[in-house]
């Protein structure tokens, strides 16, 4: 492969001895195609805060009350190898854009145990995500984001963040310097605003980090952090479209289950990006996912896993939240019609078993026949009619006729009033 | 080719008066898209009281879908026979949505599943127990709000709702709202005409919404309903709404007859970045309608989204940006977003003097909750959005939650020793500055040494918890037991309680 990198050009193929070019140590994939246009991908997890609680370093002088986190690491790897599988192993589900494939994919982790990426040329061990590699990092993306106006650029982060009327994310390195301790965290909002000057193409961030309002931060005039970039005042804002969606709503928190899985968060994510999203208008081609399309369904996953887990659990809701600005640029170009995941039961559940539970359209028909459990099932999406029917024909159905299932999630209970 | 035609027949919108008028004005209309049996979208229009949506689809067609949306979110899906040639009718009808016609109008705003619009509503919806809520109405004139006398010309009660009808002078207008449960926060309201709001007990699922459901209208109806598309991210409705940005620009063109549906344009335009569909000029006249403070930061936002050229147009933004704040806060929530955006480019490049307008946008961010597209933040005076919850009647107010008294005091310590080592900061770190300060006052230490001692050690053993954090977190009422002196007008017939509403006949 030609080594055309959207720095300075390469001599050697890649991958590179990235230490040694540039410095840029992020940079696990790039398909040397960087004339065209393409998907560009920053992608940053932290859990390794080696100056906050329980870390392994020197403690900050004021850790904030925050700790190491187990989920970034493993988020970020999945989110990263979901960007990479159509390239890494054909046929696997993963980033489908036939307008903007993927380009380059920078990656930082920072866990107490190196995190590798499975990449077409084998493993990577991605470098920490301190302050200063993150801001390395930032700058070749914006290079490379910058090559092609017909570019995307996807910023993900996930780890610790907290805000004022701005969000600041924190970098490893948080609380290194007890002389300047936030010297180690950046201000996204402001970033955000500096980027959008710089490019022509379309801008999805993706921040999956708490949103909660410190005093900390709120009552102390030294606390600044700096932008990755600052905007400059004399450009008008160039890019098509921006869509920003953040874990969570203003002052509140981000969550992950406990003991190192994906965050809920990402989970909605990459479960939204892999078809359970999409719209298409006439005459397209493609079904397109787009910063709307994807926050309603990232928003509804998490609606519906917090309803499915919060009985018992004490677990606390959490709802995304998005700003979306300009013409409708897609991320995602799906060549089939997205899925539904259906929850079809019926109440009361004393008489489920006696039910045949069926969904049809005009192409097809799909049934759970006389089983005492809801009728799980993923349908493409589209007009149905939905319905509980005795089959022995005594019992009283229930059919609701051109019921419009759309992406992610349907649930009906029958046998209720709708 | 096929005609389609998508009738709107909202029955309450003929009780429901539209002001001003304005020739263009749909009444009560909503967004319909035309789907075929997979779900792609044919085609898509407005259906509105006063005209069906018109919609030509290929003469292939022979079965689709008409889907009606509301701003909630909440859709109604109808088939369609297209057998044949010539034009098909399909009606969307507001039967049985609601008891009360009155309150019909707010329920495409409230949560999809809202009980308003459920005759077998439960027990939850009972608003009832929020009789002892009050309400009061403030005004900004010339530098400072005001509180004024509740005069609704009509009031509306139901075992669900509450309804006020309120006549606005041309001010920027906020409702507070407050009880010994429900923390104080305002609502801004559109000045310059009629304003109908109403409140209902919260039946969202999430624990962290605030008890009381208030929404309020101005009386333009397919105006706002663009704008509570837009404040949910519906862009694609919204747009739909805007009829592709002609409605938009006609809003806009129309500024001088009506400047509340200007602002709705301007915003329109901004979030789809087409903003350079209008002339400059008209962005420019437009802020000068100073009682409607959205104006100023519209036009500021314009210069910065085209970049900033010169020190003409530097100081410009930034006098915008401080007009807009000297007229008193925007009416919608849109405007926060671009009083949050202004303030993050700006303040690179203000002088410090300009502080404490930076400390205001800071303030007004933490403070903000939901109510739709309007405006609405936590506080207790309306200069001074707070994220301490506010409970109590008007002249006994006390904190939702408090913070330590030596933690204070040794943040103020540090921010003094901060201005002493570097002198006079920047702009960045004197607004920041600023915002410490204000929420120093919230947490005096005059008061706080007024805490009961065991109130301080139960305090102190949650201080990692709750220390940390301030305003969002529900983490219980800790209150004062001692009332404060009130520093706000708390003139009696200046506020009214929620359980009076209606008490006295006028409807029902």
């Amino acid at each position: 492969m030609a080594g055309t990198s959207c720095g300075p050009a390469f001599s050697s193929a890649w991958p590179y001895d990235f230490k040694s070019k540039e410095g840029i140590v992020s940079l696990v994939f790039d398909s040397g195609q960087n004339n065209n246009p393409g998907t560009h991908v920053l992608a940053i997890g932290v859990g390794r805060y080696p100056h906050l609680l329980r870390g392994d370093g020197r403690l900050a002088a004021k850790p904030l009350g925050l700790k190491q986190l187990d989920s970034p690491p493993v988020s970020v790897r999945a989110l990263s190898e979901w960007f990479l599988a159509p390239v890494t192993q054909s046929n696997s589900v993963g980033f489908i854009n036939s307008a903007a494939p993927i380009a380059t994919l920078h990656a930082l982790a920072s866990a107490s145990e190196s995190v590798t990426l499975a990449t077409p040329n084998g493993p990577v061990a991605l470098e920490a995500a301190t302050r200063s590699n993150i801001d390395a990092a930032f700058a070749s993306w914006l290079r490379c984001l910058k090559r092609n106006d017909g570019n995307v650029g996807v910023f993900y982060f996930c780890g610790h963040g907290l805000m004022l009327s701005d969000h600041y994310l924190l970098a490893e390195d948080f609380g290194g310097n007890d002389l300047q301790p936030w010297a180690a965290a950046f201000d996204i909002s402001s970033t955000i605003r500096a980027v959008e000057r710089e490019v022509k193409g379309a801008l999805y961030f993706f921040l999956d980090a708490c949103r909660e309002v410190s005093q900390e931060i709120a009552l102390s005039a030294g606390a600044n952090p700096s932008a990755l970039m600052a905007a400059d005042l004399k450009l008008k804002v160039s890019r098509s479209s921006l869509t920003r969606i953040s874990a969570t709503g203003e002052g509140q928190l981000a969550f992950a289950e406990a003991g190192g899985h994906v965050s809920r968060f990402t989970k909605a994510l990459i479960q939204s990006l892999s078809g359970f999203a999409g719209i298409k208008a006439a005459g397209q081609a493609a079904w397109e996912v787009d910063g709307e399309t994807l926050a309603s369904a990232i928003r509804k996953i998490l609606e519906y896993d917090w309803e499915k887990t919060k009985d018992g659990k004490g677990t606390q809701l959490q709802l995304s939240e998005q700003i979306i600005h300009g013409r409708a640029v897609p991320l995602i170009r799906l060549n089939f019609s997205p899925k539904v995941a259906v929850e079809v039961t019926y109440s009361p559940e004393t008489k489920r078993a006696l039910y045949e539970l069926y969904l049809q359209s005009a192409a097809m028909r799909v049934a759970q026949t006389q089983l005492d459990k809801p009728f799980e099932v993923d349908v493409p999406m589209g007009i149905y009619s939905v319905g509980a029917v005795d089959p022995a024909g005594i019992l009283e159905a229930d059919v609701r006729p051109n019921e419009d299932l759309r992406p992610p999630r349907y649930n009906v209970v029958l046998g209720t009033p709708s | 080719m096929k005609t389609l035609r998508i009738f709107l027949n909202y029955h309450y919108s003929l009780a429901f008066p539209e002001l001003p008028q304005r020739g263009s004005a749909q009444g009560v209309a909503l967004p319909v898209k035309v789907l075929d049996e997979q779900g792609t979208i044919l085609a898509d229009g407005i259906a509105s009281s006063r005209k069906p949506a018109q919609i030509e689809l290929a003469d292939e067609n022979q079965r689709v879908f008409a889907r009606l949306t509301w701003p909630s979110g909440r859709t109604e899906t109808q088939e369609l026979d297209l057998s044949g040639s010539g034009s098909f009718d399909i009606t969307f009808s507001d039967a049985g949505i609601s008891r009360n016609e009155w309150s019909a109008w707010a329920i495409p705003r409230l949560n999809k599943g809202t009980q308003l619009a459920k005759s077998d509503r439960s027990f939850n919806l009972e608003i009832g127990r929020y009789a002892k809520v009050w309400l009061r109405i403030w005004r900004f004139e010339g530098t400072e709000w005001k509180s004024t006398q509740m005069a609704p010309s009509m009031q509306y009660k139901s075992d669900a709702a509450r309804q006020i009808d309120l006549s606005l002078e041309r001010y920027p207008h906020l409702l507070q709202i407050g009880g010994s449960d429900v923390p104080w926060r305002f609502i801004a309201l559109p000045g310059g005409g009629p304003c109908r709001v109403l409140l209902t007990p919260n039946d969202s699922n999430d624990l962290r919404a605030d008890p009381l459901k208030v929404v309020v209208t101005s009386f333009r109806t397919d105006v706002e309903t663009l704008l509570e598309f837009l404040a949910r991210d519906s862009i694609r409705e919204a747009s739909t709404m805007a009829g592709s940005e002609a409605v938009a620009y006609e809003l806009f063109e129309d500024k001088f007859n009506d400047p509340i549906a200007a602002v709705v344009g301007g915003y329109f335009l901004l979030r789809v970045e087409n903003w350079e569909r209008v002339p400059l000029s008209w962005w420019n006249y437009l802020s000068s309608f100073s009682w409607v403070p959205d104006t100023a930061i519209l036009h500021c936002i314009r210069l910065l989204r085209a970049g900033i050229t010169g020190e003409d147009s530097r100081l410009t933004a930034l006098r915008l940006f401080k007009d807009c704040l000297d007229r008193g806060w925007p009416v919608y929530e849109e405007g926060l977003q671009l009083l949050q955006e202004a303030g993050s480019l700006l303040k690179h490049i203000a002088n410090a003097a300009d502080a404490p307008y930076f400390s205001r946008v800071d303030a007004l961010s933490l403070a903000k909750t939901w109510a739709g597209s309007s405006l609405s933040f936590y506080g207790r005076e309306p200069a001074k959005p707070s994220t301490v919850l506010w409970v109590g009647m008007p002249d006994a107010p006390r904190r939702r939650q408090l913070a330590s008294r030596d933690w204070v005091e040794q943040v103020g310590q540090f921010n003094s020793q901060t201005v002493k080592e570097e002198g006079i900061p920047d702009v960045s770190i004197a607004s920041r500055l600023l915002t410490s300060s204000e929420f120093i006052k919230e947490f005096s230490p005059k008061t706080s040494m007024q805490f009961a001692s065991s109130e301080n050690e139960t305090f102190r053993s949650e201080r990692i918890e709750s220390d940390l954090y301030a305003g969002r977190r529900s983490v219980g009422p800790i209150q004062s037991k001692r009332k404060e002196r009130a520093r706000v007008d708390t003139k009696k017939g200046n506020w009214m309680l929620l359980g009076d509403i209606g008490s006295d006949n006028s409807s029902g």
